[in-house]
């Protein structure tokens, strides 16, 4: 999940119907870091219409789980950052196609390798009438960059050496080596008061974005409203938004059937086609960044550090029938690696096409194991997808005479084992390929936890990070992801879509693959 | 009677403080910690020291048990690791839900269960006794999941009279308030009818095969005052104890109809909180509904006393 829930890079697994669970147990956990905001002036190219925006009302949301925290730079769960990603604003955003487009920056230069310098937008205010400025963006990466503060996404701004913020209304990054995914990084980070507190940061919101924070509830619901003095005129439409915390997936379906929600999202994967044949529904969806895999621990049996073995597991999958059984066919096989079709870094390449257990076993001979062994696979209870993947995968590995135990474990113990062998696990990406590779597969980094790496992939991965050029940065990623697919130290599946369900009286509302909501461009025809 | 209550009252410290420390060593022999929950799967080890020296976590067991005591010596429960928010406002919170969803189920069964019960009883073979039979034993085997589905599909859904979930509180509109509260309560109350009918029917029966019930026939009393004033009075002391069991177990929480519904009440407070491992949340939320266990045992102790005057406490 995102981790409960989260958005662009997340720290965490999830997929959506995943996370409709993990959120009814209240469990999920995301990454957070690098969600990134829309930028302003996004019009989503599915929300085009001729009808002139009408302001006021009232938008009554299903919210899947309470918020874990409301501090942007703590939050773990999806949820959270929906309701956070209102208040505050970025410097810089996506927009619906994924080019970077201003926010709080009005415009921004690459000095050189080292040096970003952005101007801000003048007259800004933060909901309590205090005038924004630089200082608030220096006070909000010195926070999430120091270790003490605890966040997920520390490790993404490691790398900033200093801050200046000596002329006006400017703010410039010097960082200690050329990184490429600073920018995407950027897109991801809230920013907040110079003044905050940290611990009012935990339960209350106070930003310069499209809505204000009114009132958290716990267990109940979320109230924010219009922010009357939000720099892009003429939004939000919406006077208020009404989270309502909803767990169960059937109460939350029904509420939007009965017009108790406006609007719901993560509607669960064996629910889609039943809401599309509503004709009193709008049903909007696709690809999301999730994306499920097994991870191999290569710490624990021999058999799995020998990279045959573990490409003869990735021969033996027949990955079409995950998307089939656990998504309800609502997702894509991943035959290449961890790169998301939608991403400018997608290749496409097929490294694993079909399932063949003709090569799966030349390998496993080959390797000396051509009579089989024992391994455990642990999925999370609360991620009904990431148990059914688990024991599909273990029917799979019988024709080579793989034994496979599954086990299923609470999302808290589940993160807290160690000894096992494989893990069945979701993970989410987003528009920068450095954030789903670098982290999770350069040996040395926090991530990196299989212990299956290799010099050559480093280097290409510590390549791709340094080189500005994005043209250059793709075809190096070709590289990176047949390197990965080949080394196999994750077993990849599937990426998954994800589906928002709404009334036809909301009007504006577009589907974004990074689990963007862009409530500010919502309004309702009543 | 009072000196007995005050005594009782007393009795509670060392079973809260059992209950505290037990609650405690629990909370922190599962696997799992609340960092690691929070950072999820690619925690790196760092981050993880990081977030708990932030929460306090890095401190000793005993350290930080002295600390939970102390603050519960002066009412401070703590404050949620997540949300930062104290405990007791939490608790304070989802209280009322609690409290109004566990009272209507009450009201809901007690109404029907017990005159149910002694219909039952008294005419016992009849039709109406085998309607009863049905109903306790429908009561008992449909989960209460599936009975709260159906009414949302049907109450909800198809007829439209009542909204599917939600939680008003009853001051600030109680009409609105009670149609929130509708389907939640009968679904709980329906299993717990089951309950209170069969133990009442069942003790009815065996009261008035009892020897003072013949007496008070035989003495010509008028059968309602035979079933009234005679029988039911001791019928119920066995329906009273499984009412307050019932009570106390409402009060814990009724997590799958509160999920069901998005009934802001105690049990999902507590289950999320172990789910995140939020300590302060488990063991303050735990705590409570230990007390209000305890209270209820005594309120239904004291009850007796007055249903059977020959018990006495002193």
């Amino acid at each position: 999940m995102h981790q409960t829930d989260p958005q662009i890079p997340l720290t965490h697994p999830l997929d959506r119907r995943i996370l409709l669970q993990l959120t009814a147990a209240g469990v999920g956990s995301l990454g957070l870091a690098t969600l990134a905001r829309r930028g302003v002036g996004a019009t989503p190219s599915g929300a085009q219409t001729d009808e002139t925006p009408k302001p006021g009302g009232t938008l009554k949301i299903g919210l899947n789980t309470d918020p874990d925290t409301l501090d942007p730079q703590l939050s773990g769960t999806l949820s959270a950052w929906f309701v956070w990603d209102q208040v505050y604003s970025t410097l810089i955003g996506y927009s619906p196609d994924y080019q970077i487009v201003p926010d709080l920056a009005s415009s921004w230069q690459q000095v050189d390798d080292l040096t970003y310098t952005f101007t801000l937008r003048e007259g800004v205010t933060w909901h309590d009438g205090s005038p924004f400025t630089a200082e608030d963006v220096k006070a909000t990466v010195e926070r999430i960059a120091d270790p003490a503060t605890g966040s997920p996404g520390q490790s993404r701004w490691a790398l900033v050496e200093h801050i200046d913020t000596s002329q006006p209304n400017t703010v410039t990054f010097t960082l200690e080596s050329p990184y490429a995914p600073f920018l995407h990084n950027l897109t991801g980070l809230a920013i907040l008061p110079k003044a905050m507190n940290p611990d009012s940061l935990k339960n209350t919101a106070m930003g310069t974005g499209p809505f204000k924070f009114v009132e958290w509830i716990p267990g109940r619901s979320v109230t924010l409203e219009r922010n009357n003095a939000y720099y892009v005129e003429g939004q939000p439409y919406l006077d208020t938004l009404d989270f309502r915390i909803t767990p169960d997936n059937t109460a939350r379906t029904t509420g939007l059937r009965t017009g108790e929600l406006d609007w719901i999202e993560y509607v669960p994967f064996k629910d889609v086609d039943l809401l599309q044949g509503d004709s009193s529904l709008q049903v909007v969806g696709g690809p999301s960044s999730w994306y499920d895999y097994m991870r191999i621990n290569g710490h624990t049996r021999p058999e799995l550090q020998d990279v045959r073995v573990r490409q003869a597991m990735a021969w033996a999958m027949d990955r079409d029938e995950y998307v089939d059984s656990a998504l309800f066919g609502h997702g894509t096989a991943m035959k290449g690696g961890p790169l998301p079709p939608w991403s400018w870094a997608y290749t496409g390449q097929e490294i694993y096409p079909a399932q063949d257990y003709d090569k799966a076993t030349a390998l496993l001979q080959e390797a000396g194991y051509g009579d089989g062994f024992d391994v455990k696979v642990i999925a999370p209870t609360n991620y009904e997808e990431m148990v059914s993947n688990a024991q599909i995968f273990a029917e799979q590995m019988k024709p080579l005479k793989i034994k496979v135990s599954v086990e299923s474990l609470e999302w808290s113990t589940f993160l807290a084992t160690t000894d096992y062998d494989l893990m069945s696990i979701a993970w989410s990406s987003f528009v920068d390929p450095d954030e789903y590779t670098y982290l999770t597969f350069h040996s040395g980094q926090g991530w990196e936890v299989t212990g299956i790496t290799d010099p050559e992939l480093d280097q290409l991965m510590d390549q791709g990070r340094t080189t500005l050029d994005q043209e250059q940065r793709k075809e190096i990623y070709v590289q990176v992801e047949r390197k990965i697919a080949e080394l196999a130290p994750y077993l990849f599946i599937d990426f998954h879509d994800a589906y928002e369900a709404y009334l036809p009286s909301v009007k504006g509302y577009a589907h974004y693959a990074s689990g963007i909501r862009a409530m500010e461009v919502v309004w309702l025809d009543s | 009677m009072l000196a007995y209550i005050l005594r009782r009252l007393v009795l509670m410290i060392p079973v809260l403080f059992g209950v505290s420390t037990a609650l405690f060593v629990l909370m922190r022999v599962v696997p799992g910690d609340v960092a690691r929950t929070i950072l999820g799967q690619n925690a790196t080890p760092e981050a993880i020291s990081a977030l708990r020296h932030q929460m306090g976590l890095d401190k000793s067991i005993g350290a930080q048990y002295t600390d939970w005591l102390w603050g519960l010596v002066r009412g401070d429960l703590g404050q949620s690791l997540r949300s930062g928010y104290p405990v007791s406002t939490l608790i304070g919170q989802r209280f009322p839900a609690t409290l109004e969803l566990t009272v209507a189920a009450m009201v809901i069964s007690l109404m029907t269960a017990i005159p149910l019960g002694i219909l039952a009883a008294v005419k016992r073979g009849s039709w109406i006794d085998h309607l009863t039979a049905v109903i306790g034993l429908a009561g008992l085997s449909i989960p209460s999941f599936w009975l709260g589905t159906l009414l949302i599909l049907f109450v909800a859904l198809k007829l439209r009279w009542l909204p599917p979930f939600g939680y008003t509180p009853f001051f600030d509109d109680p009409l609105q308030s009670l149609r929130h509260l509708a389907l939640p309560a009968l679904t709980l109350g329906f299993s717990m009818t089951a309950v209170v009918m069969r133990m009442t029917r069942s003790s009815m029966v065996e009261v008035l095969g009892e020897e003072f019930v013949k007496t008070a026939r035989a003495k010509g009393l008028i059968e309602r005052r035979v079933l009234y004033g005679h029988a039911l009075k001791n019928a119920l002391i066995p329906v009273l104890t499984i009412i307050g069991l019932q009570t106390g177990f409402l009060f814990g929480g009724a997590v799958i109809i509160e999920n069901l519904f998005a009934w802001p009440g105690i049990g999902r407070l507590t289950l999320d909180g172990v789910f995140q491992r939020d300590y302060p949340v488990v063991q303050g939320s735990v705590l409570f509904v230990a007390v209000l266990f305890v209270l209820i045992n005594l309120v239904v102790d004291v009850l007796y006393s007055y249903l059977d005057p020959r018990i006495h406490y002193r």
